[in-house]
């Protein structure tokens, strides 16, 4: 299990390459198309302040210095202990938070922040526009600097003011610098960093968060306890001020049974990556809830279009004909994954309504077994051409994937095509994807908007484009959607780029995953974020 | 070792060098006595019998298509249709554990051919030429350093995961085991009269190593297989676990294991029968080895 993560890991990196503010220009407020957000046990009483919450996850961070990498345990870490200038509210909509209030120049070119001045970092040193200065600065050269393509300069007039100069105006740049955006934004204490050296992240990390971290034994666990002048949340937490729990337990849990079972005995109060085959065994258990609900994700296999089978477009076609959906979420998901009916998550702005979308990864074996006659392979069993066989290698580096493949396999089987299934560990998946070794390969992908579309273009190859297509059409179309500033435009644009890809059969998608989260009656008020899961928790207390 | 260097001595005598028969009916006849009378030993082989008939008569007595994916019936406990139940994809365990049983011997018997080849040639040239010992000896050491199924791991690391490959890495594995029991048998018995006898009357060093010296280490060889073959079983088992070994749909009873781990909780069957299975073909292999070696072993046949 600890793979599937680890690929995430990857893929999230790649698609902050796609997402990142490159030639970003999307719509200053995010759309609030993001909704999917789960509340669970609403209104419970009064809150209680003290007790212990222990979460936990199956991988850990790798270090909590903000921006240096992209593991989505490090982001989730990061909400606890950070904040950023402005950030997101369940609804998509971007908030004051650390910046009490920002406006825009008319140009759009000079994007000027007034800070708070109430905030201490854990440490008690005051939160001043020189860390934030400071902050960005050094971002510019961490890998995760895409975010910020379009920034010329950022300055501090005073201690409490910061302005961004951009080179071009962008709408994507409030996004971008929202802790949201995969928390690179958050503001650490940039005296210590300098002073920590490479110890920060590791031993020493201050941050102004609603959690201080006491204690981080890697890949066992990580003690954050309550920071007593924390005031600010996320606007849409009904609380603002510090939140209840008095230590805050993350535990590294690899094993998906080891995480079901320590539900089961209560040693912790809430799993957040709960295996879909465990979900109905939890269900059933006294004290317990599951909430499983959408997450902005699409897992597909996506074909090298440098090899010479998958420049036939019939047999791309084939493929995503021949392979029946609804099976795998049902039987290898447990029913915890939407089956794609189309490419983009239909959560995320621009998708094509799914009427539209689903004819073109219909099922339909009779289709896939005539457009591979019609392209000359025939045979009874495995099909043939010109004494070569019908076969092809997909890479994978989840077990997950290996399982969903397995049933993708079998349905191919029938129309006659023999797919192979590597399974790799997720170090060897990227380079030999990168380098371009692979027939075929299935990614686990998430992202917040359309954007990431930018994998597919021709800029993006090897990496993150590792299905190496090039279009000139697919290109221009995405050109035209981050240059525009009309939001309507941008997500016509993102329908027609979703169409050209369903239409080309460039890639095949499967499913939808979601979050699927366990937890003990004692814990109230959790609200989950559809992109970020726990993400602050600021509301949450125990009994 | 030293038992089977015993061995060598009292049964070769010098007159009998060139008229030796390794199996002749009297000797075949007293192992057999000897044999026979081990019940645990007779229990071994009964139960690799078992094994090997179902995996020499596999394509006619599987019930099910080892590979045929139903999904609907997935995670089915034994009944009547599917004797050992259904794994995650609905598939027939007790097929898929018939069809694993021709992998899991096939890798045992090829994995071990394969150490017992090179590691006897590596133990016979050690042994009988001084100069190539401490040569072969130290790469022997070197192998021997590594823990057995790291070796094997680093092998599959540098072949990719496959059939052959895990038939290779746990052969290769086995090579310092043989040569080193080879190497001292060797070296015990080319001491003896008769080999200077030989070299007297005009035999070529190599007509000496692998005519009269190498029929020797043969017991030991045959010995050191029985367990050897349990053991390589083991070890494929291990690297399939981990995803090392034969690659799915294929099916072989340590992937099973691996492949059911997940659901132990709902479906126990999964991993337990290709558990037990992998248990009792190698016990029986271990069986069947210590009673190959009490029979083969002559200090015990007085007893």
């Amino acid at each position: 299990m600890v793979a599937i993560e680890q690929v995430e890991r990857r893929v999230d990196r790649r698609e902050l390459l796609a997402t990142g503010g490159k030639i970003g220009l999307l719509a200053a407020t995010m759309p609030a198309a993001l909704g999917g957000v789960k509340s669970v046990a609403a209104q419970d009483g009064d809150p209680v302040t003290g007790g212990t919450l222990t979460l936990i996850r199956q991988d850990d961070a790798l270090n909590l210095t903000p921006g240096i990498n992209s593991g989505l345990a490090d982001i989730a870490a990061n909400f606890f202990l950070y904040d950023a200038l402005v950030i997101k509210d369940f609804n998509g909509e971007v908030q004051p938070a650390l910046a009490e209030s920002w406006e825009s120049s008319e140009d759009g070119l000079t994007w000027t922040f007034n800070l708070r001045q109430d905030v201490q970092f854990h440490s008690g040193e005051p939160f001043t526009s020189a860390h934030v200065v400071d902050h960005v600065e050094r971002w510019l050269d961490r890998p995760t600097s895409t975010k910020l393509a379009l920034l010329e300069s950022v300055e501090a007039p005073d201690d409490y003011t910061v302005v961004f100069t951009l080179s071009s105006p962008t709408l994507v740049f409030l996004n971008n610098i929202s802790q949201t955006e995969w928390a690179y934004a958050s503001i650490p204490n940039m005296n210590k960093v300098a002073e920590a050296g490479d110890e920060y992240g590791i031993t020493v990390v201050d941050g102004t968060g609603p959690y201080i971290l006491e204690e981080w034994v890697q890949d066992d666990h990580m003690t954050l306890v309550r920071n007593p002048n924390y005031a600010l949340g996320n606007p849409v937490y009904e609380n603002n001020g510090p939140v209840y729990p008095d230590t805050l337990v993350i535990r590294i849990v690899p094993e998906a049974t080891s995480r079901t079972n320590m539900m089961e005995t209560s040693e912790a109060d809430l799993n957040l990556h709960v295996a879909p085959r465990d979900v109905e065994l939890l269900s059933g258990f006294g004290g317990l809830t599951v909430e499983s609900f959408p997450r902005v994700s699409s897992n597909h296999i996506g074909f090298n279009m440098e090899k010479p089978l998958f420049q036939d477009i019939n047999v791309r076609r084939a493929v995503t004909h021949a392979i029946r959906r609804d099976e795998i979420t049902q039987f290898v998901m447990f029913g915890q994954a939407d089956p794609a009916e189309g490419y983009l998550h239909p959560d995320v702005p621009g998708a094509l309504p799914r009427e539209e979308s689903q004819q073109y990864v219909a099922y339909d074996a009779d289709l896939a077994r005539q457009l591979l006659e019609e392209s000359g392979w025939v045979g009874d069993d495995i099909r043939e051409k010109d004494g070569q066989s019908l076969t092809f290698t997909t890479y994978v580096s989840t077990e997950e994937g290996e399982q969903i493949l397995q049933v993708v396999q079998d349905h191919l089987k029938d129309v006659g095509i023999d797919m192979q299934i590597s399974r790799l560990d997720p170090a060897a998946f990227s380079d030999a994807t990168m380098a371009g070794e692979h027939d075929a390969r299935f990614i686990p992908m998430i992202y917040t908007t359309a954007d990431h579309m930018y994998f597919f273009i021709t800029d993006s190859i090897p990496s993150p484009n590792t299905v190496f297509y090039s279009n000139a059409e697919f290109d221009e179309l995405f050109a035209q959607s981050q240059t525009s500033i009309d939001e309507e435009e941008r997500n016509a644009l993102f329908g027609q780029l979703e169409t050209h890809l369903l239409d080309q059969a460039v890639v095949v998608p499967i499913q939808h995953v979601r979050w699927i989260f366990a937890q003990q009656e004692r814990i109230h008020d959790a609200r989950y974020h559809n992109i970020h899961g726990a993400y602050k928790l600021t509301d949450t207390w125990v009994d | 070792m030293s038992e089977h260097s015993a061995s060598v001595r009292s049964t070769h005598l010098p007159g009998r060098v060139e008229s030796r028969t390794p199996a002749s009916p009297s000797r075949v006849r007293v192992f057999w006595r000897v044999f026979s009378r081990n019940q645990l030993a007779v229990v071994g082989a009964v139960i690799i019998a078992c094994f090997l008939g179902v995996a020499i008569l596999a394509p006619w007595i599987m019930p099910f298509d080892p590979l045929e994916q139903s999904l609907p019936d997935q995670l089915q406990g034994p009944s009547s249709t599917h004797w050992l139940g259904t794994d995650e994809f609905g598939r027939d365990i007790l097929s898929r554990m018939i069809a694993g049983s021709r992998v899991s011997l096939m890798v045992g018997v090829i994995a071990t051919g394969i150490g017992a080849i090179i590691g006897t040639a590596a133990g016979l040239l050690a042994g009988y030429y001084r100069r190539l010992d401490s040569v072969i000896m130290r790469i022997m050491d070197i192998l021997l350093a590594f823990p057995s199924i790291l070796l094997a791991i680093a092998v599959i690391a540098i072949l990719g995961p496959s059939l052959t490959n895990v038939m290779i890495a746990v052969g290769i594995r086995s090579v310092p085991t043989y040569a080193r029991l080879v190497r001292s048998t060797v070296l015990s018995t080319k001491t003896h009269d008769y080999v200077d006898a030989a070299r007297t009357i005009g035999c070529r060093e190599s007509i000496i190593m692998v005519k009269h010296v190498f029929p020797n280490c043969v017991n030991t060889i045959i010995v050191l297989s029985s367990l050897q073959v349990g053991d390589a079983i083991l070890t494929a088992s291990i690297l399939s676990f981990l995803g090392l070994g034969v690659q799915p749909p294929d099916p072989e009873w340590g992937q099973m294991v691996n492949a059911g781990r997940g659901y132990i909780r709902d479906a126990p069957h999964i991993t337990t029968f290709p558990g037990l299975a992998l248990f009792l073909v190698v016990m029986g292999f271990n069986l069947l080895g210590d009673g190959l070696r009490d029979a083969l072993d002559p200090r015990m046949k007085n007893t």
